[in-house]
């Protein structure tokens, strides 16, 4: 091999390395992992529709699946202060935008003793497009964050 | 006297060779289906071949292999996503619903006329295994009379609710309720409790399945007509329609034997890809049973015209809630279950007004006419409805809006119906139809 | 000088008026069939209220934009007519009407929240209830049913059923605020029948509730919708012989149930054709019957009309469904930012955006649904664009709170119906913000409006008030209390802000030290313009401090009307130079305003209303276009009209049959 043909082989290679590690870097993908101690369960970051907070929500077991009782948690943080759980109360609800109708069973929310919200029941009866809604109630705002999800 | 008897039972069964000839269902047909469940504990007799619907049959064209293996990934995802059908979820509401002995106490319990006011008509008269476990009418005429098609009972332990609008939550209150109402069944808990109890047969296939004897006493007699109907549950559940041609398709397809999956016939499998792809039916008839479990309105104008009536799901909600029966009151067998207590958190609200259950389209071929009030007669009339929305009643600002007209073509019509056609299951074996022999 | 009642008579009202609605007379008729067949009508009212029916068939009609009671013969002619007024000048504004067996008319009174009695001769006899929450007291009486020795009325603000002997003494209440078993929303009509079972038209809850004789909570039935047994506004309520009479207005029908909710028949076809009538039914509002029950009564407010029916044959059926797809009801406030106007349809409920950048504004999306929760509504009162213009502000009187919708229009230029333009942003319960005054009520917030600083002006109509929030959405400041003088509102309906040159100062270095807005409040009860100047100091940061002291009233404005009563102003917007555009629902006319309160223009045909161009029925809203150009609400009208600063008819839209007047005479 010529060393010119060599030179152009490694610099192709730190390329695509290169590229590589931008991408990873640079990812706006929003699973991540949680380094907090005691926790692995990866998330989806979800800003709140006014800017002021900011959520971790993960995903149930098996995804958001139709016809089955979903369950995850939601860290509610502020945006100017992401340190810690705020001390605020939530509200969870689903919509399906095309069809105008919500879900046929209420979730259920218990706020834990760490701050983080555990919802349960969430039934997504349906195949297609649903809005999740996430309501951080912090007296006397009521401020909504909302998922997309495609349902299969 | 002996030509005399003998002159009677030639007349009989003379009349009733005749009548079950006739072939049209009348209410004499009625009466002789009750005959036959009269006549059903003889040992001798075998029951009778069950006659399924006929379906058209043109030439079979299959698809090619090609064809097969070029869906795609996302349509194969959502074709697997019907099927297989699988055991239904054992009801935990009802501690027998697995158990084989208290299947067999409710199997006899179906065929059997003394359920009814009358005497003569039993489950089975609305519940016809010849006709899908459905009654082919559009309105039933059992005891007095209807406003509600009947709805077949195969499968129907993969359901979560029950009449179509949910007023009951459990397979074994369901029955309870047409027991109890005299303008279906009508004998009762109480009619219910002694037939049981007095019957030889019935106390000890009771004894055999509950551990202890029945007893009509006004303090027993609901618990043993909730028993009761708990073993009706139980033999319900097993009425099972086993695999279908689109069932064996979809497993080939699962197992990737793309030969076995070419035998499925090719008007079935573009009716399939219409109803996973642009016609989109899964919304509502999802997964395996290919019913959401859930309430919708199609806009279905009530039969004879005029403003719908019927409150639906809405009334449902308030009926179950305050139903003795329903899985989280005092006669279920878990009713602190997270199963049980679902009813209290469902959405009630009037949006919910004139919503009825989605129906299974497993076997819908052998179950015409459809609709909540028997309105569409054939296939094709609800193909056609679904394709323009004619005359549906739709009102905006109210309830939601999932439907809009498919514009579907007479071949797309054609294809889909062959797909429903090929959501035929197998029968439930022989002796899980029609009452079981009496015991020696 | 004026008496307390002004009276004019044609001639004197017999004696032994029987009572409506309740069935407490010796010689009981039987039961009637179904109901439908039109009989007559009364039109030319001016907002209707409710009606009762005497022993003489005699129609006992009140008009609440006028303070009048009509009685009207049962061969149609009127009898007589009189205005009832709190004090000279200010008429009543009098909603629930009812007969007892000894002759006493009871009118309920929204201005002063009283329950006035008078005698046939209409001289008054005494007051029952007065402004408050306390138990015995009255806010916003509606409807109201005697029977049996005591006076029931739906106490709407309260949400309650307040229940006086006839002498006014308070025996007790029935229900309280919400939404669960036995309690009540804003409760617009009460009836009861002979068991002493109490109805009542839960409106707030589209519902109807029962309680039983001895007060308890029976059962209710109900819900938002258009199917048999369900609502849309159920509005008014009679009781009689078994049957219950529902006045449904937003479905345009009367529904009739049994004492237990079922269904029993319904009757009115929607009115299509403007001001149709003849049996034919748009937002009837309240259903009577007469003493004997062969007669039912239905008001429509909207239309000015009274229309009576009697039986229809065995062969009547119930109406269709309506479509209110079509129904393009708009009503309440409306805005303009750029080239987007947006407007509330309360009854569906909606919000629409329309794009004005075409000859004919184009909807762009429409969103909005009824319930509770956050991110719905129950019944919107206004809509107001963000300063960025880029989400709107609507106010739901019964929630107590103001929603932030934001609004994406996709940025590829292609003109489109968007069903899911806008987003739930936030919504604020403006009773929990820190630093409001606490109130005997909850906030209801109805007009909103941008100052030119970025605040946030918001009509309270259940305190006579409006709450001034900073640009950050904290509180600053209320203006006004309730009451009727200088400084007080009764229903605040609309606000225009400016700013107040009169309030800037600047430094020696030209830097601005103060500033402030003139914020003018149209308050449609109280017959006024009130006027504050606000100010505030500005910091070296530039930002703003308010100061207390900096609040002045600067008085009031009125607009004389021809009967001696000032007219009702609903709708404002900014008119330049110190002008106002002001619409008078009242009166069917849109004015021009200058600086001092003078009319310079005049649009519409003074109190007749009419479809052609610049004629009015029901005017709300208005708001200011860039360029002066002002949309106008023509709510009775189902359209919009435009007209440009000179008050020359630039374009209308709506619904078709209403436009064709206009483009006919193109």
């Amino acid at each position: 091999m010529s060393s010119k043909n060599l030179r152009a082989r490694i610099a192709a290679c730190a390329l695509v390395l290169a590229g590589i590690a931008y991408a990873s870097a640079t990812s706006r993908a929003a699973t991540q992992e949680n380094a907090a101690a005691g926790e692995h369960a990866a998330y989806k970051t979800v800003r709140s529709n006014g800017g002021r907070y900011v959520l971790h929500v993960t995903e149930p077991e098996g995804g958001f699946v139709r016809g089955k009782p979903l369950a995850f948690d939601v860290r509610v943080l502020r945006a100017d202060d992401p340190t810690q759980p705020a001390t605020v109360g939530l509200l969870v609800d689903a919509d399906m935008p095309e069809h105008l109708h919500g879900t046929n069973r209420v979730p259920r929310i218990e706020r834990r003793a760490d701050g983080t919200f555990r919802v349960e029941n969430l039934y997504l009866h349906m195949p297609g497009w649903w809005e999740v809604f996430l309501d951080v109630v912090e007296s006397p705002w009521t401020e909504r964050a909302q998922l997309r999800v495609e349902v299969e | 006297m002996k030509r005399l008897v003998t002159f009677v039972l030639a007349s009989a069964v003379a009349s009733w060779a005749v009548a079950s000839c006739a072939g049209r269902n009348t209410a004499n047909d009625t009466a002789n289906d009750t005959a036959r469940g009269a006549l059903s504990g003889t040992a001798s007799e075998s029951p009778p071949a069950i006659s399924t619907e006929p379906a058209p049959s043109p030439p079979v064209d299959r698809p090619s292999v090609e064809l097969v293996a070029a869906l795609d990934a996302l349509t194969i995802q959502r074709i697997l996503r019907h099927g297989p059908l699988g055991a239904p979820a054992p009801d935990p509401t009802n501690r027998v619903a697995t158990s084989l002995e208290a299947a067999h106490l409710g199997q006899r319990l179906f065929y059997d006329p003394r359920l009814s006011l009358d005497g003569f008509h039993s489950c089975a008269s609305c519940h016809m295994p010849t006709r899908g476990f459905a009654d082919g009418l559009d309105l039933p005429v059992p005891v007095g009379s209807s406003d509600r098609h009947v709805p077949s009972v195969l499968n129907a332990a993969h359901q979560r609710w029950f009449f179509w609008d949910g007023r009951a939550d459990s397979l074994w209150s369901q029955a309870l309720a047409v027991i109890s109402n005299p303008k279906e069944l009508g004998v009762g808990r109480p009619g219910l409790a002694r037939l049981v109890t007095h019957d030889a047969i019935y106390r000890a296939e009771y004894r055999a399945a509950f551990g202890e004897d029945p007893s009509d006493a006004p303090t027993d007699e609901d618990r043993t007509a909730v028993n009761a109907a708990k073993a009706i549950a139980a033999y319900e559940a097993q009425l099972e329609s086993g695999d279908s041609a689109f069932d064996q398709f979809a497993g080939a397809l699962a197992a990737n034997d793309l030969d076995a999956a070419a035998t499925y016939p090719s008007d079935a499998l573009r009716g399939l890809l219409l109803f996973v792809g642009r016609a989109n039916c899964r919304s509502c008839h999802a997964g395996p049973n290919f019913s959401d479990g859930e309430f919708h309105s199609i806009g279905m104008a009530p039969r004879g015209g005029g403003k719908p009536s019927h409150p639906g799901r809405m009334r449902g909600i308030e009926i179950l809630r305050a139903d003795p029966f329903r899985g989280s009151g005092p006669w279920s067998d878990a009713p602190t279950s997270e199963h049980a207590r679902e009813v209290d958190a469902l959405v009630q609200s009037s949006e919910q007004w004139g919503q009825v259950r989605t129906p299974s389209l497993r076997n819908v071929a052998r179950t015409a006419p459809y609709m909540s009030e028997g309105q569409k007669a054939t296939l094709r009339e609800i193909l056609e409805y679904y394709s323009t929305l004619e005359g549906a009643v739709t009102v905006a600002h109210h309830g939601e809006q999932v439907l809009k007209p498919l514009a579907l073509s007479e071949g797309d019509m054609t294809d889909l119906e062959a797909f429903l056609r090929s959501l035929d299951g197998r029968d439930p074996p022989d002796e899980r139809v029609w009452a079981p022999p009496k015991p020696r | 000088m004026v008496h307390t009642l002004l009276v004019t008579f044609a001639l004197a009202l017999g004696p032994s008026i029987q009572e409506s609605g309740g069935a407490a007379t010796s010689s009981r008729e039987p039961s009637v069939g179904r109901f439908g067949a039109f009989l007559r009508e009364t039109s030319g009212l001016a907002a209707p209220a409710s009606v009762a029916i005497d022993e003489e068939g005699r129609a006992w009609i009140t008009e609440s934009h006028t303070g009048t009671v009509r009685v009207v013969a049962s061969d149609g002619v009127e009898a007589a007519r009189f205005v009832l007024e709190v004090v000279p000048g200010l008429p009543r504004e009098p909603h629930g009407i009812a007969i007892s067996p000894a002759g006493e008319v009871f009118v309920a009174d929204a201005v002063e929240h009283a329950v006035v009695v008078i005698d046939g001769s209409a001289l008054r006899k005494r007051t029952i209830g007065k402004r408050g929450a306390a138990p015995g007291e009255l806010r916003e009486p509606r409807g109201i049913a005697v029977v049996g020795g005591k006076v029931f009325v739906a106490d709407s603000g309260n949400h309650r059923i307040s229940v006086f002997a006839l002498d006014g003494k308070f025996e007790r209440a029935l229900g309280r605020r919400g939404f669960g078993p036995g309690e009540l929303l804003a409760p617009n009509d009460v009836a009861v029948d002979a068991s002493g079972r109490v109805f009542v038209a839960d409106l707030g809850n589209q519902r109807i509730v029962r309680f039983e004789a001895d007060g308890s909570f029976g059962k209710s039935w109900g819900g938002l919708g258009p199917f048999a047994g369900l609502f849309h506004a159920p509005c008014g309520i009679a009781a009689r012989d078994g049957r219950v009479f529902v006045a449904d207005r937003d479905n345009h029908r009367i529904q009739v149930f049994d004492k237990d909710g079922q269904p029993d028949h319904e009757w009115g076809v929607h009115a299509v054709r403007p001001r149709e009538g003849g049996g034919k039914l748009h937002y009837p509002s309240d259903v009577a019957l007469a003493p004997k029950g062969d007669i039912a009564a239905v008001v429509e407010g909207l239309e000015g009309r009274v229309q009576f029916f009697g039986e229809a044959g065995s062969t009547a059926s119930d109406p269709p469904i309506v479509d209110r797809s079509a129904s393009a009801h708009y009503e309440g406030g409306c805005d303009v930012a750029g080239d987007l106007l947006a407007v509330l349809e309360p009854a569906g409920p909606s919000v629409s955006i329309f794009d004005l950048a075409h000859p004919t504004p184009i909807e762009i999306t429409r969103f909005g649904r009824s319930g509770p929760s956050a991110g719905k509504f129950l019944v919107p009162a206004d809509v107001e664009f963000d300063p960025d213009g880029k989400s709107v502000w609507i106010s739901d009187p019964l929630l107590h709170r103001i929603s932030q919708y934001s609004l994406t229009r996709k940025s590829d230029g292609i003109l489109r119906f968007d069903p899911f333009m806008a987003k739930f942003v936030r919504a604020l319960q403006l009773d929990e913000l820190p630093g409001v005054p606490a109130t005997p009520w909850p906030t209801e917030p109805t007009a909103l409006e941008f100052g030119p600083d970025g605040r946030m002006y918001v009509a309270d109509r259940a305190n006579g008030r409006v709450l001034v929030l900073t640009p950050e959405m904290t509180f600053e400041r209320a203006l006004g209390s309730v009451g009727t003088g200088q400084g007080k509102l009764l229903e605040p309906t609309a606000i225009v802000v400016e700013p107040d040159e009169s309030a800037r100062a600047v430094d020696k270095d030209g830097r601005t030290i103060t500033a402030g807005a003139r914020v003018r409040v149209a308050d449609a009860r109280g017959r006024k313009i009130e006027t504050w100047s606000c100010g505030w100091e500005i910091d070296e940061c530039g930002s703003a401090a308010s100061d207390g002291n900096r609040t002045r009233n600067l008085g009031s404005i009125s607009i004389p009307g021809p009967s001696g009563a000032d007219r009702r102003p609903f709708g404002m917007a900014a008119a330049g130079a110190d002008g106002l555009w002001v619409s008078l629902e009242d009166a069917n006319l849109v004015l021009r305003l200058d600086g001092e309160g003078r009319i310079t223009t005049t649009l519409g045909a003074d109190g007749v209303g009419g479809l052609g161009k610049l004629q009015w029925f029901h005017p709300q809203g208005l708001a200011r276009a860039p360029g002066g150009s002002i949309v106008a609400i023509d709510a009775g009208n189902h359209r919009f009209q435009v007209f440009d600063a000179q008050g020359v008819f630039r374009t209308a839209w709506g619904s078709r049959l209403f436009l064709e007047p206009i483009l006919k005479a193109k």
